[in-house]
């Protein structure tokens, strides 16, 4: 087989072993066993029923909605906000601003977490959304930093002189030249966040009160009572996640220029 | 703006770079150092070692540490083998213009948080799960064939946890790749595999190396995996970190130590890894020129 052949058959079968295991989930979910898993039962919406009727599943998906909308909009104004600073540094600083924003990408999810938790108990505040919301937004803060950072790096500066030579100021540099550059960077970079927010698990796990986010529920879940009501919770965020991760797709889709 | 406004501006994303992501970590260090956790209030809080101390002198935890390090390696390792294949069809073998296509059929499964691909594993890999409903319908098992709940099924939960760190820094180093290089050297004589070791690897190496660092720090942070898919011996260091911080928080000094060790030996190790692919992938271009 050539080189050629042997990568394309790696990549149907990956695309197959990524993709399969989730349609599992949706799939044994679609029955009236009372057992996760195989044999499949009859078809039915019985768990989606009993998912839709308990209080908790709906409280969950809304809180990680809100909590992904928040976070998502502080993550890409406090990145936009370190872009913009870090242009306005001697290289010195620049870097040593750039370096700060990078930690909590290069930080193992565990360990941030916990730093975060240690962090909110140091300021007196207790675990719950809005330690959560201050996780989220913290973790997602650096990928939009570096997304903004990039386009901004692609303005013709001649764009922002012709602005001042017309009268605008700084701040109405940024209203008129520099924030419409942006535009779908910045939109692309806030959904990005906002995808981090509604996946993610171990910050919302150590910052979580009691109320649950749409995963930390699903994994409590799992590790305790199994049914087909998962499923269908799991449906739902896989149908939520997928809508945000399509809208981020459509958005950062290759432009016809530049 | 004048100068004061100008500084005003520059200090507020400073000041948050500062408190929340390099902040957390020094109240973490200085946590560590505790003896006792809250500390009294009349007396000055205690600084000594003892956390550190406990986990060189601990049952188990240094070797705790090296199974983690040696899990997040063999993860890596295998992600790096899956991604490379992946996004050489893409960059390489597919037509621009059904690239970005191409690319997001791979990506989409990552849309979804860990805790979803995790149970996907688990559906797959159950003994009611959809791998022995096939071994059963073939005939090949008369039992379920227990597949979960082991070192293998936690290492296939990390790899699904971290590809995509790992396939989109290898996809971006192919995709600049300058094609007119593989011409000429297939131009010359060197077949398929030859120019993969001659000009794809050590001109990739950068995008390799990042990847590694990254995916290796990522892995050592998995928590969903080991806890959804491992049995009783399977290693895990995080889930270890993670239990001094259930409870009461008297034993948060020995938790933040643990944190600190984690990431003091696992940036190590990136640091060491990404150094070691990305010299093992500039040698295997000069090396066979020479050859």
């Amino acid at each position: 087989m050539s080189l050629g052949r042997l990568a394309a058959a790696c990549y149907w079968g990956a695309v197959l072993a990524l993709s399969l295991p989730l349609g599992l989930i949706v799939l044994t979910g679609l029955t009236d066993a009372t057992l996760v898993g195989f044999p499949l039962g009859r078809p039915s919406l019985r768990w989606h029923a009993a998912a839709l009727a308990d209080p908790a599943n709906a409280r969950a998906f809304l809180l990680s909605l809100a909590l992904a909308a928040a976070s998502a909009g502080l993550a890409a104004a406090a990145g936009t906000w370190i872009a913009l600073a870090s242009g306005m540094l001697r290289p010195g600083w620049r870097w040593l601003l750039l370096a700060g924003a990078l930690v909590p990408l290069a930080t193992p999810g565990i360990v941030h977490a916990i730093t975060l938790r240690i962090a909110i108990r140091a300021v007196g505040l207790d675990p719950g959304p809005l330690a959560v919301l201050l996780g989220h937004a913290v973790h997602a803060t650096p990928l939009a930093a570096l997304m903004v950072g990039a386009r901004l790096a692609t303005l013709p500066s001649e764009l922002v002189e012709a602005a001042q030579d017309l009268g605008a100021g700084p701040v109405g540099a940024f209203w008129l030249v520099k924030l419409p550059w942006l535009g779908r960077t910045l939109a692309g970079a806030a959904l990005l966040a906002a995808l981090n927010s509604f996946d993610d698990f171990v910050r919302s796990f150590f910052l979580g009160g009691y109320e649950p986010t749409l995963p930390v529920l699903i994994f409590a879940r799992l590790r305790s009572s199994l049914t087909p009501e998962i499923n269908a919770l799991a449906t739902l965020a896989l149908l939520a996640a997928g809508a945000i991760g399509a809208a981020l797709a459509w958005l950062l889709r290759a432009r016809p220029t530049a | 703006m004048t100068r004061s406004l100008r500084r005003l501006f520059i200090a507020v994303p400073v000041l948050w770079v500062a408190a929340a992501h390099v902040g957390p970590l020094l109240a973490m260090a200085r946590i560590s150092l505790l003896d006792a956790y809250p500390a009294a209030p009349e007396a000055a809080a205690v600084l000594g070692g003892h956390a550190y101390a406990a986990f060189l002198n601990g049952p188990g935890y240094r070797a705790a540490l090296g199974q983690s390090l040696g899990m997040a390696t063999a993860a890596t390792g295998i992600a790096l083998v899956l991604a490379w294949p992946l996004a050489w069809h893409v960059a390489m073998e597919v037509p621009p213009a059904q690239r970005t296509r191409r690319l997001a059929l791979l990506i989409a499964p990552f849309w979804t948080s860990e805790v979803l691909r995790m149970f996907a594993l688990v559906l797959l890999l159950a003994n009611r799960g959809a791998l022995n409903a096939v071994l059963r319908w073939a005939g090949l098992a008369d039992a379920p064939v227990p597949l979960l709940y082991g070192t293998g099924a936690v290492l296939a939960g990390m790899v699904y946890t971290v590809l995509l760190t790992m396939l989109l820094p290898v996809f971006a180093a192919l995709d600049r790749l300058p094609r007119d290089l593989l011409d000429a050297a297939a131009d010359l004589g060197a077949g398929p595999w030859r120019r993969q070791g001659l000009i794809v690897l050590p001109l990739a190496a950068g995008g390799i190396a990042s990847g590694v660092a990254l995916t290796f720090l990522l892995c050592l942070g998995v928590l969903a995996a080991p806890a959804l898919l491992g049995g009783a011996g399977t290693p895990a260091f995080a889930a270890m970190v993670a239990g001094f911080f259930g409870g009461a928080s008297g034993r948060w000094p020995m938790g933040a130590a643990f944190s600190l060790v984690l990431l003091a030996a696992g940036t190590a190790c990136a640091a060491a890894l990404a150094w070691g692919v990305k010299a093992g992938s500039m040698r295997a271009g000069s090396g066979r020129l020479r050859a």
